[in-house]
């Protein structure tokens, strides 16, 4: 799943293990979201939306991946 | 609870564990007689050492629960591919011992085998996704 949380976290100079202490994830999980490997669960995406004042739309982009 | 906690916690299990279970097995050795008949007691002592590897597992268990999304989908992956890794093995280790008389393995190395998999493959999969250091 496409994601801009990379230009999110970017905007407010936070570093990946200061983002992930701010969710309670670790440095690796926060790289994991911004690279694509891994979907965050559905609190998880909650908790970024809130954290960032935005939609989960406005975050995240699902694609049908083949 | 962050990762790092949930890794002291399993280690402040498993370190002891693994203490009491190789003192158990030397102990076990010494205290039963195996030209003696085997009584309750016999049963009793010869469980010791499995009550250690129990809590190892458990404090494993505890620490796949405790970390968080992520590594815990890692983990769950590892643990998967050690356990079809163990049952091919296994299985083929089976059909030697019927038609090529290689030597039975007595079934205690099961967890050992298991965890041999698994540490493999929690390194490829740890390494592959920036993770290593948030695998056991």
């Amino acid at each position: 799943m496409k994601n801009t949380l990379k230009v999110l976290r970017a905007e407010k100079g936070w570093s990946q293990a200061a983002l992930g202490d701010q969710l309670e994830v670790s440095r690796q999980t926060v790289n994991a979201i911004e690279t694509g490997k891994y979907d965050p669960s559905l609190p998880l995406a909650f908790k970024i939306a809130r954290l960032f004042d935005r939609a989960i739309e406005d975050i995240f982009e699902y694609t049908d991946a083949p | 609870m962050t990762n790092k906690d949930a890794r002291k916690r399993y280690f402040k299990i498993f370190i002891p564990a693994m203490l009491g279970y190789v003192v158990s097995i030397f102990g076990v050795s010494k205290l039963i007689d195996k030209s003696a008949d085997v009584t309750v007691f016999t049963y009793g002592l010869a469980l010791v050492p499995a009550i250690f590897v129990f809590l190892w597992v458990w404090s494993h268990a505890r620490f796949i629960l405790e970390v968080d999304e992520f590594v815990r989908m890692l983990q769950i992956k590892s643990i998967l591919y050690g356990l079809v890794a163990l049952m091919a093995i296994t299985t083929a280790w089976g059909f030697l011992e019927i038609y090529a008389q290689v030597p039975a393995i007595p079934i205690f190395y099961v967890l050992p085998g298991f965890y041999g998999c698994y540490g493999i493959a929690a390194m490829i999969i740890g390494t592959r996704n920036d993770a290593g250091c948030q695998m056991l």
